[in-house]
C-alpha cells in the first residue's frame, strides 16, 4: 500500500508538504529567525529584509517567525482533535456493531441526533456555554465529529463480523479482547485513516475560523486565524498582511484534502 | 401521500422538545453560577446576598424539571426573559432586531447559489473533461480548501479598499449586500456544483437515458428534461439542508461585514457571556432546522413518485 502511495506523484508531494510543515512547527525555536512574541514599535510593518524575510506586523513583530510558531496551535492541536475524535468515535463505534441490540439502538439515536444538528451552531453553542478558549473550541469539535466515526466503525464492525475468519475466531473461543484487536480494527484502520486525512482540512479551517472571531487561540500566541484577524484591521494601510497566513492555510488545508483523495483511491479502487 | 405528511409533521413535534430539552440543558453546563455572571455582568458585587436574590429572580433555585417546563411555557410565549447584558431589552426583542438582516443575507445568498451551481454544474457535467470543466474544478478545489473569512477580506480589500466601489461594512449604504452574499455564497457554489456534476453524470449512465438515445432524441432535448431533472431532485435534499447552514454560516460572514444580523448578535453574547440570548440562538437554529428538513421532505416526497410506495 505504501508502495502504491509512493508511486502517486500528488500524494507523495503532498506528504511531503505535510510532514516537512510539521517538522518546522517542531524545531520552530531553531527555524524562526526572531521571537515571534517580540514587539518593537521602531520596526513597525517593516518591509522584506535580511532580519525580517516577510516583513513585520503592527506591533513589529516578525511574519515569517509568527507564520511558524502559528504552525503548532495550526497542525497539533487539529491532530489532537482527530485523534480524540477517532478514539472516542472508535470505543462507540465498536460497542454498538459488536453488541448490538439495546445498547445499539440507544447509541445510535443519539448518534443520529449529533449528526442532525448544523455542526457550526454547535460549535457556537458549546463554545458559548463554556466560555471563550481554545480547549473549549477543541472540546466543542470532537463533541460534533465522533458521531461520524462512531456511525461509519458501526457499520465496519457489523460488516466484518459475518466474515469467516471471524466466525472461526468465535467458534474456537477467542476472546471479544483479541477479535476486534486483532481481527476488527487493521480492517477497519484504513478507512478511519482516509476520512480522518480528509477531516483534517476541516478541522484546521474550524479551530481558525474560531480564532479569526476571538473564540479560539488567545491572542498574543501566534496562530493564522488570529493573524488573519489582526491583518483585518489594517486592510486600508496594509493590505499585505494578509497573504502570508491565508496562503499557509490554503495550502495546509489542500495538501491533507489532496492526500486524502490520493488515499483513498489507493485503498478502494472501486471507488474512483 | 396525505398520510405521509401527517406522519411527517407529527414526528416534528418530540424533535422540537428535544430541541428545546437540548438548549435548557446547555445553559446548565455552564461552569459558572448563573446568578454570578447576570450580576458580574452588570458590575454589581455578587454577594451572598445579592446572588441568592438574583436566584430568586431568575427562578434557579426550583427543582429541575419544574424549571424547564416553566421555562418552555415561556418559550412558547416567545418569551426568552431579558438580557443579562441589557436588562431592559428581552432576548426576543434583540433577535427579532437582527434576525431580518440575516434572513435577507441568507435569500440573497441562496439565490445566488442556486443561480450559478445549476448552469456551472450542468456545463461541467455536458462537456465533462473539457477545459472548462477542469478550470471549474480547479476553482472549485481552492474554494474548498481557503477559509471562507479570508475569502471575505481579500474581496473588501480588492472592492472597497481598491477599487472603491462597493462599500466595506454595514448594511445601510447601497450595494452593501453584494459583498457579504458573495462571500458567503462562494463556499456552498464549490459544493453544489461538485453534487450538480457528480449527479448528472450519474445520470447520464443510467438506462432511460441510453433509451432515449436510442429512441433518437436530441441530445439537449434528454439532457435538459430528463438527466437534469432527476440529478435536481436529489440535489433538492441537500440544498433544503444548506438553508440553515446558510443561516449559520452568516456568524463569521456578518462578522467580518459588520452586518448587524443574529450571527453577530451570538459572537457577542459569547464574548458577553449573556446566556440567554445564546440559548435562544441555539433554540431557533434548532427549530429552522427541523422545519427545513420537514419541508425538503415534503418536496422531495412530492417531485418522486418513486417514494410514494415505500412510505
Amino acid at each position: 500500500m505504501i508502495k502504491k502511495l509512493m508511486r502517486d506523484k500528488i500524494a507523495l508531494i503532498t506528504l511531503i508538504i505535510i510532514l516537512s510543515t510539521m517538522l518546522i512547527g517542531i524545531f520552530a525555536e531553531e527555524i524562526a529567525p526572531n521571537d515571534p512574541n517580540k514587539t518593537s514599535i521602531t520596526q513597525k510593518y517593516a518591509q522584506r529584509s535580511q532580519e525580517f524575510p516577510l516583513g513585520t506586523d503592527h506591533l513589529g513583530r516578525c511574519i515569517l517567525s509568527r507564520l511558524i510558531y502559528g504552525i503548532r496551535p495550526t497542525i497539533f492541536l487539529s491532530m489532537f482533535t482527530m485523534l480524540c475524535t477517532i478514539i472516542l468515535g472508535t470505543i462507540v463505534g465498536v460497542t454498538a456493531g459488536y453488541t448490538r441490540g439495546i445498547v445499539d439502538e440507544a447509541i445510535m439515536r443519539i448518534v443520529d441526533v449529533m449528526l442532525s444538528f448544523p455542526s457550526q451552531v454547535m460549535i457556537l453553542a458549546v463554545v458559548g456555554m463554556m466560555g471563550v478558549g481554545i480547549r473549549n473550541v477543541i472540546i466543542a469539535s470532537i463533541a460534533i465529529k465522533w458521531a461520524w466515526y462512531a456511525r461509519m466503525i458501526r457499520s465496519s464492525v457489523i460488516k466484518y463480523n459475518d466474515r469467516n475468519y471471524i466466525l472461526y475466531s468465535k467458534a474456537i473461543g477467542a476472546s471479544k479482547g483479541f477479535i476486534i484487536t486483532r481481527h476488527m480494527l487493521p480492517n477497519i484502520l484504513s478507512e478511519v485513516i482516509v476520512l480522518a486525512t480528509l477531516d483534517m482540512g476541516w478541522v484546521i479551517l474550524s479551530i481558525s475560523t474560531l480564532s479569526f472571531l476571538g473564540l479560539g487561540v488567545q491572542a498574543p500566541t501566534a496562530e493564522w486565524g488570529a493573524m488573519l484577524s489582526e491583518a483585518k484591521n489594517v486592510i486600508t494601510s496594509h493590505p499585505k498582511q494578509m497573504l502570508a497566513p491565508g496562503f499557509a492555510i490554503l495550502i495546509l488545508v489542500s495538501s491533507f484534502n489532496m492526500l486524502g483523495d490520493s488515499l483513498r483511491d489507493v485503498l478502494d479502487p472501486k471507488e474512483v | 401521500m396525505g398520510k405521509y405528511i401527517i406522519k411527517r409533521i407529527l414526528i416534528v413535534l418530540p424533535m422540537m422538545l428535544a430541541v428545546s430539552f437540548i438548549a435548557f440543558v446547555l445553559i446548565n453546563l455552564i461552569p459558572a453560577e448563573p446568578a454570578e455572571v447576570a450580576l458580574r455582568v452588570n458590575d454589581i458585587i455578587p454577594t451572598e446576598e445579592a446572588i441568592e436574590g438574583m436566584r430568586e429572580e431568575l427562578g434557579l433555585n426550583k427543582p429541575y424539571f419544574q424549571r424547564y417546563f416553566d421555562w418552555l411555557r415561556n418559550v412558547l410565549r416567545l418569551d426568552f426573559g431579558n438580557s443579562y447584558v441589557n436588562k431592559n431589552r428581552t432576548v426576543i426583542g434583540e433577535i427579532s432586531r437582527s434576525l431580518p438582516a440575516t434572513l435577507e443575507l441568507a435569500t440573497v445568498s441562496l439565490f445566488i447559489v442556486i443561480f450559478v451551481s445549476i448552469p456551472i454544474g450542468v456545463l461541467c457535467a455536458v462537456f465533462k473533461d473539457s477545459i472548462f470543466d477542469r478550470i471549474v474544478r480547479l476553482l472549485i478545489f481552492i474554494g474548498t480548501a481557503m477559509p471562507n473569512y479570508w475569502i471575505g477580506i481579500l474581496l473588501i480589500w480588492l472592492f472597497a479598499v481598491k477599487l472603491e466601489v462597493l462599500p466595506t461594512g454595514g448594511n445601510k449604504e447601497e450595494g452593501a449586500i453584494i459583498l457579504p452574499a458573495i462571500a458567503l455564497s462562494l463556499t456552498y457554489i464549490s459544493t453544489y456544483v461538485r453534487l450538480i456534476r457528480n449527479n448528472m453524470l450519474e445520470n447520464m449512465t443510467e438506462n432511460y437515458v441510453f433509451y432515449a438515445k436510442v429512441r433518437g432524441l436530441k441530445e439537449r432535448k434528454i439532457i435538459l428534461k430528463h438527466v437534469l431533472r432527476n440529478s435536481l431532485q436529489s440535489s433538492i435534499t441537500a440544498l433544503g439542508m444548506s438553508v440553515v447552514q446558510l443561516v449559520s454560516g452568516t456568524v463569521v460572514i456578518e462578522n467580518i461585514f459588520s452586518w448587524p444580523g443574529v450571527g453577530r448578535l451570538c459572537i457577542s453574547s459569547i464574548f458577553n457571556r449573556d446566556y440567554p440570548v445564546i440559548q435562544a440562538y441555539i433554540l431557533m437554529m434548532g427549530i429552522l432546522f427541523i422545519f427545513c428538513n420537514l419541508i425538503v421532505d415534503i418536496i422531495h416526497h412530492k417531485l418522486d413518485p418513486r417514494l410514494h410506495e415505500v412510505m
